[in-house]
């Protein structure tokens, strides 16, 4: 276990707790996503995991190590994050100047750092714009360039904390696609607090909070089935499941409610038999 | 009664290093008394575009028509406090907006700012507060102790209360769970239906566009490139193509479903229809 909470709690309000009694465990390696409604305790999570919130119980370890405020900082550099708006996260006026920022502060050699920014852009796509303004790029590309200036950092852990919510469609691709190939090829740990259901159906493990605690977790190909216990946490199901819904009040019933294309097949074999 | 774009430019800090041009030759007509969906990738000239709807910009180019007022480039436009009373803009995230200490005195503020008499403000925030689903009971609370979701909604009924005839929303549901969004878009719905509200959507969200709006306008790259009536817009897959919109889901299973040799009906976009028609075709009624 890459990430390991035991009894975590915390409140922002003593009379309303955010985080109640909460333990998990994160896999090296896995793609996680984190769901559950506005208010649910998702995003404090990412905020207490980085040290931003002191917990006020419980334990966090990270890769082994307990967050405490002697190790605060060293957990700090194992973990990236990307937040929800793109526009609240950057500092320099080009983009090389903004993914140089963390290499400074890490006190990397200047003599390194065009190689550093060169690589990152170039991983997340964004070599040809490393002169341009950050506010002047659409929402894919700067969520993108955040990313570069996390991965710069060689975080064993990326959390993404609703990074595609403010992106068109196109944007929402291109972070969702990155993110995915970060996954694949460096094998760093994903944990994406999101409310794309899409995007958990293709992660590894799926949380679902409610009120500051866990109300399910497990492979999303199970958990996504569950639609009643989904509708009363006010989460989405897969659309496929809607479809499968559909079809079900009509008296016809699939084989399974995952796959569109098997579904459309099934039905096309029906029409055949006829 | 009406809402036009004639040969309208919008040229950002015009004459200096700066200069951008947000919006090219706009030739639009908006429906009043539907919702209309503007859609386009970011950096489109949405944003540039509905704000000139309530005068926050002036067109440099060509001229606006909202209801009964004018906007005209190269002149000196007066009198917009009424247009601004008439067409209510809501930005993205309004609840970042909120700052008096009770829900009361915050969507009391614009009606209050427009000099409306302080017995009549009351009974306006009350009337507003229920058009968004909130009751009395939210007067004496802070704006700042509710969700998110409700916080959004206190954010609305403060334009509400100026009872403008025009609502603008620019992505209204970013950033709520999927349950407050479909909530959101049946209060828009509810306010065009029942309060005769003209709606215009700025969303990323083609499933909104498609289940909820009337109309549909595409922008990009600062010009309007196709405009007509939502469904006729999804059903056309070459446009889809060419302006790069992944068409909803619904859509998809309807192509699937008509290329494995199924007959569907013009009407039928929602899943509960198409799946009544297509038990009818295998004869499982």
């Amino acid at each position: 276990m890459i990430v390991s909470i035991k009894n975590l709690n915390f409140a922002y309000d003593e009379s309303n707790p955010t985080i109640k009694d909460l333990s998990l465990g994160i896999k090296k390696g896995s793609y996680n996503t984190i769901i559950g409604h506005n208010g649910s305790g998702k995003s404090t999570i990412a905020k207490l995991l980085l040290g931003l919130l002191e917990k006020q119980s419980g334990t966090i370890e990270i890769d082994g190590q307990e967050l405490t405020d002697k190790t605060v900082y060293l957990i700090r550099d194992k973990i990236g994050i990307v937040f929800q708006n793109p526009d609240n996260q950057f500092i320099g006026s080009t983009v090389r100047d903004d993914i140089a920022f963390g290499l400074e502060n890490h006190q990397v050699d200047p003599k390194d750092m065009d190689a550093i920014i060169m690589e990152f852009a170039g991983q997340v796509g964004m070599l040809d714009f490393l002169e341009h303004e950050p506010t002047k790029l659409s929402g894919g590309q700067k969520q993108r360039v955040a990313i570069a200036g996390v991965l710069a950092m060689h975080p064993d852990i990326l959390i993404l904390d609703e990074a595609t919510s403010m992106l068109d469609p196109k944007g929402k691709k291109e972070v969702n696609d990155l993110v995915r190939s970060i996954y694949e090829t460096e094998k760093t740990t994903i944990i994406s607090i999101t409310h794309d259901i899409e995007e958990v159906s293709g992660s590894d493990y799926v949380f679902v909070m409610s009120q500051g605690q866990l109300a399910m977790e497990g492979k999303p190909q199970d958990i996504l089935l569950r639609k009643q216990e989904l509708f009363d946490l006010s989460l989405d199901v897969p659309f496929s499941v809607k479809v499968s819904d559909a079809f079900k009040r009509q008296g016809i019933h699939f084989t399974q409610e995952l796959d569109l294309e098997g579904m459309v097949r099934e039905l096309w074999q029906l029409n055949s038999k006829q | 009664m009406a809402i036009e774009f004639k040969a309208v430019s919008y040229e950002y800090s015009p004459n200096t290093p700066f200069a951008y041009v947000a919006l090219k030759n706009i030739n639009l007509s908006i429906q009043v008394g539907k919702i209309t969906a503007i859609i386009g990738a970011t950096g489109s000239g949405k944003s540039t575009l509905v704000q000139h709807l309530n005068a926050l910009l002036i067109p440099t180019q060509g001229e606006v028509v909202v209801l009964d007022k004018t906007l005209y480039a190269h002149s000196k436009n007066t009198q917009l406090k009424a247009l601004r009373q008439k067409v209510g803009l809501v930005f993205q995230f309004p609840e970042a907006q909120l700052f008096e200490e009770t829900i009361e005195k915050d969507v009391g503020f614009g009606p209050k700012n427009f000099g409306v008499p302080p017995e009549e403000i009351k009974q306006r925030v009350i009337d507003s507060l229920k058009m968004v689903g909130l009751d009395e009971t939210y007067l004496d609370l802070s704006p700042f102790e509710l969700s998110g979701g409700q916080k959004r909604r206190v954010a609305i009924a403060g334009i509400l209360a100026i009872n403008p005839d025009v609502l603008v929303l620019d992505e209204p549901t970013a950033g709520l769970d999927p349950q407050g969004a479909q909530q959101m878009m049946a209060l828009f719905v509810n306010l065009n239906r029942t309060y005769q509200k003209t709606i215009l959507i700025v969303t990323h969200n083609m499933e909104q566009v498609l289940d909820y709006a009337d109309d549909v306008v595409v922008m990009e790259k600062g010009e309007v490139v196709s405009q007509g009536k939502a469904r006729a817009f999804f059903k056309d897959k070459e446009l889809l193509d060419r302006l790069d919109i992944v068409a909803p889901p619904v859509v998809t299973l309807r192509d699937q479903l008509m290329g494995n040799g199924f007959t569907l009906s013009e009407d039928a976009f929602d899943l509960d229809t198409i799946a009544r028609e297509i038990a009818r075709e295998v004869g499982h009624e």
